[in-house]
């Protein structure tokens, strides 16, 4: 059973960590992201007209 | 009612936290409407346009799949299962690192250019398949979202503390209406728009959750209670009397794969990238919350299970008491949980981060179902008679009559599952044919038309593991309560999922070897 509590203990400790670089990666990238995705909508609604 | 009124009555929530929800639920109806401006064509509404790039890949991605469904489904199983549970989580996550790594389907159909997965079908397969495919992908997906107003509207209920009888009827309604009104307004571009936002406030509010529970409950007393009250089957998933076992870890590990490569609303994740290798690094980077999204909610479970048995009456209610009186449903324990150890203000936080978790999956959902049969049933049936704008409109009277039925579901289905295994089985009426047509299709040229239609019945049979179809079907031929029990413990969910897999693959290869296509499709520049 020591085995398991360590792994479950690990993934959780590494999980949270990762995920918590994660979302501060994608929190600044992702507001960049949306910029250039309504760019492009824009652009792509002017040249239809 | 008695019971859980009396259960939910000692929650922190206030008028503070109500403010916190209120301003957060304008907040999203805003951005419908902004997006709304944005949508042009039937590919802006669906896809936005292909031009979605990676860190906004990774956050649509989250907030699609980190679904308030998805919390609540997997705090149950951590309340029941204890930390064996996270072998799903862990399985998931390394699934989707190697869809992400590989490429596995999703790259081939990106290339593909198609919009939805039954339009590769169509491509592939034929329009009949096309056709055919749309129909029991849209079926299998509303069916298994049937629960998600239910459960998601049981949290609200359960974290606010709401004494009024019909108070899970009207959150399911207002819900639902707030829903569908920013969906049918602003299509994906507005599903994108809210999921960024919402994994904002979900990824925050996910981390003070947790730490508040582990500060309010101590890391170390988790364990120690956890080992007391359950021992060894709480954290292996395969010693011997675990609820869940070889067969179901192996089915999990199915899951996994499809939960990633096959599943509509991730799939349109990646048709809606900007480029092959975005779809890959979303994926690689989505596979850290594709653990975290189970992993987390599990955890919440177990310290809900914690703090359910240090409170003699918690305890009662949740686990039973002496007299064998009737226990409240397990999906109530971790927002009961919630609503006590969270102060005033951060649990306001929590909901409205959850209801942000609640409102992503919806949207991104009931746009799916509805592109799929927009896209895949009646384009194929009308033809040219569909114009783009036709279309579009087409695709938003369905989010709006999709959002009804789950309500109708909601209503008059009895869940008698775990709410998650309920999702598998569903879930499996599409992705175990759908499996079979794509990977065969994608990396098999026999591949034929026939094949795809005999795999895809037999993929349907996986409807035959949930216990009130099993319960509905052997009790027309005679069966007591008890030898339904016996059969069901033989023919588990799990069981009956596995042996569809392999049947509809079986299906597949001998369909397709037995009738082969006279004109095999060869990909995309083919067509």
């Amino acid at each position: 059973m020591d085995f398991w509590i360590l792994l479950w203990k690990l993934v959780f400790i590494v999980g949270m960590i990762a995920f918590g670089v994660l979302a501060v990666w994608v929190t600044i990238f992702g507001a960049r992201d949306i910029v250039h995705l309504l760019a492009t909508l824009k652009g792509t609604e002017d040249n239809q007209r | 009612m008695e019971l859980l009124t009396s259960v939910i009555a000692d929650t922190n929530f206030s008028a503070v936290d109500w403010g916190i929800v209120t301003i957060y639920l304008v907040l999203s109806v805003g951005i419908g409407v902004f997006a709304n401006r944005y949508v042009g064509n039937l590919s802006d509404y669906i896809v936005a346009g292909r031009g979605m790039r990676t860190a906004l890949g990774v956050a649509t991605l989250t907030g699609t799949e980190m679904g308030l469904v998805t919390v609540m489904y997997s705090a149950q199983k951590g309340f029941t299962g204890g930390f064996a549970a996270f072998h799903i989580g862990l399985i998931s996550g390394l699934l989707a690192l190697f869809i992400g790594v590989t490429g596995f389907i999703v790259t081939r159909l990106r290339r593909e250019e198609v919009l939805t997965i039954p339009e590769y079908y169509g491509r592939r397969y034929g329009k009949g398949v096309q056709i055919f495919g749309g129909i029991m992908l849209a079926f299998g997906g509303i069916f298994n979202m049937g629960m998600f107003l239910k459960a998601g509207s049981m949290f609200i209920v359960g974290i606010t503390g709401m004494q009024n009888e019909s108070a899970l009827t009207v959150v399911m309604v207002v819900l639902l209406g707030l829903v569908l009104f920013y969906t049918v307004m602003g299509g994906m571009i507005s599903v994108i728009l809210t999921d960024y936002v919402q994994f904002v406030v979900l990824s925050f509010g996910l981390f003070l959750a947790t730490g508040l529970a582990i500060y309010q409950l101590g890391w170390g007393h988790i364990f120690d209670v956890v080992i007391a009250e359950k021992g060894e089957v709480a954290f292996n998933p395969v010693a011997e009397g675990s609820s869940f076992g070889f067969d179901y870890v192996l089915w999990m590990a199915f899951l996994g794969l499809v939960n990633c490569a096959l599943w509509p609303t991730a799939v349109a994740r990646a048709l809606a990238a900007d480029s092959e290798a975005t779809v890959k690094k979303q994926f690689m980077f989505s596979s850290i919350t594709f653990a975290i999204r189970n992993i987390v909610p599990y955890f919440w479970g177990i310290c809900a299970f914690v703090f359910v048995m240090g409170i003699p009456a918690l305890k009662t209610a949740f686990i039973g008491g002496e007299d064998g009186a009737t226990t409240l449903d397990s999906l109530y324990a971790m927002p009961v949980f919630l609503g006590q150890i969270l102060p005033v203000g951060i649990i306001g936080l929590l909901t409205a981060a959850m209801i942000a978790a609640f409102m992503s999956t919806h949207d991104s959902y009931l746009l799916c179902w509805s592109s799929v049969l927009t896209n895949d049933v009646a384009k194929p049936l009308m033809g040219e008679k569909l114009t783009d704008k036709g279309a579009v409109l087409l695709t938003r009277i369905f989010v709006i009559a999709i959002g009804l039925l789950i309500l109708f579901i909601s209503f008059v289905y009895p869940l008698k599952a775990d709410l998650w295994d309920f999702m598998a089985v569903t879930g499996g009426i599409y992705f175990i044919g759908a499996f079979a047509l794509l990977a065969a299709g994608l990396y098999w040229k026999p591949a034929s038309r026939f094949g795809a239609i005999c795999a895809l019945c037999a993929g349907s049979l996986n409807v035959l593991g949930l216990p009130a179809v099993q319960g509905m079907l052997l009790g027309v031929i005679g069966f007591d309560e008890a030898r339904i029990e016996a059969f069901h413990s033989t023919f588990s969910s799990e069981r009956v999922g596995l042996a569809t897999v392999a049947l509809a693959v079986m299906c597949m290869v001998i369909g397709s070897l037995l009738v082969p296509d006279k004109h095999p499709y060869h990909g995309k520049e083919d067509s």
